[in-house]
């Protein structure tokens, strides 16, 4: 590496023994002619940086000013794709309380479907047991996780039809 | 002839249900409780559907999602078993309704069955003798009081809608007949939605002699050699053998021309069972049971026939081509009901941690249990029935002996020392017994 680096972010030393110090910075952008890298050179030192926990690397020197930054992937932790998030939402089914005839459809509408967020007491579809329509309602508020059973499908008692998480 | 058949019960009469219909290449569907969901009945049946919780009133008693079952699972047929809805002519009426063949007598002829004082009018018109009686529904303690004592004590008093021992209690003096007509009432609504009781004379030393008919639907009809079921505990039975050793060949045509007499005044069809009360040579009505019953497996081997499938066939509409001269006495047959109860007759209920069927020449065993079966505390504490049939009765005597000895269940209480009792007993062997058999037993059983 040739001189002209002022400021490095990162952890310990990289592989061409650049050691980060305390309050520097690297940015991500390159102006001038490059007078530090051919191109070649560039996407080896890109990849090398890669390797090492550096964020930034700014470089200037006689008109000659790079930058480069890592971006983030972003935090894990707090976000909803999270598997720990997820394990914390409270979810619960609904079963078939009779034997009969699952319905999802009417008049070739869905009343629901995977993701809707419903509100308690919103109708979900009903089974059909001896043409007794028994209803089914979302008990609290939620987003739909699963449908266990299609539309016109034979449930028996105790059978897991819908699956929703709290929101 | 049927295409698919629910199988309205569970345990062992389930299994035997399944085994006929299979035999008979009739797709099964068998309903369980979730209490019942790992049970032998649902690996055999080729299909299965749970109709509600543990409880049989939330399940095997309700009629809703039994028929429900039926109708989703497109069945033509539904085959009650016995005990549960077997004989509710509710239950067969909207069977009917719904198109859903029953496979039983007609509703008619069931609700009639069920209905004790006004089976005994039907009896007595006919000019067969009935036990003395209220002969009607007695409404209040006081017309019971009243009817007691026209007969004279000890009586018993009993559930109109009763059956299989249950819905019974006995009186031997006035002071004590409020009390057992009040519990009785209560134990009949309880277990029968009927409340309705009538009284009896209390006969002393009988034998409860039982005869199977089967009938079509066009009056055809012939009787089977009688059961003997006077071993019971609590009017309940405990072992049953066939044919009684103390009936005679005249008594038993007797017996069995009585049952036809009275099965064709009710237009009954497909099978049932009428029960006599016997004291010598005299034989009194008791009630009709319009059901399979649990000890028919010793008429099956004394006469060679499978009785669960004629149910269905005459069910289904076959004509019966049984002449009463092809029935003949092949063997002599031995039933012990092995109950999970222990030696206070108190039912136990646990996992079955080890069993070891009997087998060999002259045993059938019938039973939906087996090892880590869950005996709950749900059901009829009955959870094996053993058979044992030989060429007389010291045959099936002696093999009833060497099966119960082979018979192993662990893990909870049976009855199986009992049956030994009873098996080693003089006068059990010399077939001298009745009705207080047990009861006079209890000190030695304890």
């Amino acid at each position: 590496m040739k001189k002209g680096i002022n400021k490095i972010t990162g952890g310990p030393a990289d592989q061409q023994g650049n050691r980060a110090g305390k309050n520097q910075k690297c940015k991500s952008k390159v102006k001038g002619p490059s007078a530090l890298f051919d191109s070649t050179e560039l996407k080896e030192f890109l990849a090398l940086l890669n390797g090492t926990d550096v964020v930034e690397f700014e470089y200037g020197d006689k008109g000659v000013h790079i930058v480069i930054k890592k971006e983030s992937v972003g935090e894990i932790i707090g976000d909803e794709m999270s598997p720990a998030r997820d394990a914390l939402r409270k979810k619960y089914r609904i079963k078939s309380s009779v034997v009969g005839l699952f319905h999802l459809v009417e008049n070739d509408i869905p009343l629901c479907s995977v993701g809707d967020v419903v509100r308690e007491g919103r109708r979900l579809g009903w089974v059909d047991s001896m043409g007794i329509q028994k209803e089914i309602v979302a008990e609290r508020d939620g987003r739909i996780v699963s449908i266990f059973c299609n539309d016109s499908g034979v449930v028996e008692w105790g059978q897991d039809l819908f699956e929703i998480e709290d929101v | 002839m049927f295409k698919r058949v629910l199988v309205a019960n569970r345990g062992e009469i389930a299994v035997r249900i399944i085994r006929a219909l299979k035999e008979m290449s009739i797709e099964s569907v068998v309903v369980y409780s979730e209490a019942d969901r790992d049970s032998m009945p649902c690996d055999m049946a080729d299909d299965k559907i749970c109709v509600g919780p543990a409880a049989a009133a939330s399940s095997y008693m309700n009629i809703s999602q039994i028929i429900s079952a039926a109708l989703v699972k497109k069945c033509d047929a539904i085959h009650p078993g016995y005990g549960f809805l077997a004989e509710d002519p509710h239950f067969a009426e909207i069977c009917e309704s719904y198109g859903v063949n029953f496979i039983g007598p007609s509703t008619e002829a069931i609700s009639l069955a069920g209905k004790k004082a006004e089976m005994i009018e039907v009896v007595k018109k006919k000019k067969i003798p009935v036990v003395p009686g209220s002969h009607s529904v007695c409404s209040d303690v006081e017309s019971a009081k009243k009817a007691a004592a026209r007969i004279k004590y000890p009586v018993i008093i009993k559930a109109t809608a009763g059956g299989g021992g249950k819905g019974m209690r006995r009186a031997d003096k006035e002071k004590e007949l409020a009390r057992a007509f009040e519990i009785t009432r209560s134990e009949a609504e309880k277990a029968f939605s009927n409340s309705d009781v009538y009284i009896e004379k209390f006969l002393d030393s009988p034998r409860h002699i039982e005869i199977q008919i089967a009938a079509d639907r066009e009056g055809r009809m012939v009787y089977f050699p009688e059961r003997d079921c006077s071993i019971q505990r609590n009017h309940q039975k405990v072992l049953e053998e066939s044919p009684s050793p103390k009936i005679s060949k005249k008594l038993r045509r007797k017996l069995g021309e009585a049952a036809i007499r009275i099965a064709k005044a009710i237009k009954y069809t497909t099978i049932g069972t009428v029960e006599f009360l016997v004291s010598k040579n005299d034989f009194y009505f008791m009630e009709m049971n319009a059901r399979i019953q649990v000890e028919h497996p010793i008429t099956e081997l004394v006469s060679d026939i499978d009785l669960v499938k004629l149910q269905v066939a005459l069910a289904a509409g076959e004509k019966l081509s049984l002449r009463q001269d092809e029935i003949e006495v092949f063997c002599h047959s031995i039933e012990c009901r092995i109950n999970s109860e222990d030696e206070n007759f108190i039912p136990s209920a646990g996992r079955i941690s080890r069993i070891v069927l009997p087998g060999g020449s002259g045993v059938r065993v019938d039973t939906a249990v087996r090892q880590n079966s869950e005996i709950s505390p749900y059901y009829d504490s009955m959870i094996a029935k053993l058979i044992t049939y030989g060429r007389d009765r010291p045959e099936a005597i002696l093999k009833m002996k060497r099966a119960l000895n082979e018979l192993r269940i662990e893990g909870i209480r049976t009855n199986i020392d009992l049956h030994k009792k009873i098996l080693e007993n003089e006068n059990f062997c010399r077939g001298c017994y009745s009705t207080g058999f047990i009861a006079n037993m209890k000190e030695e059983v304890r």
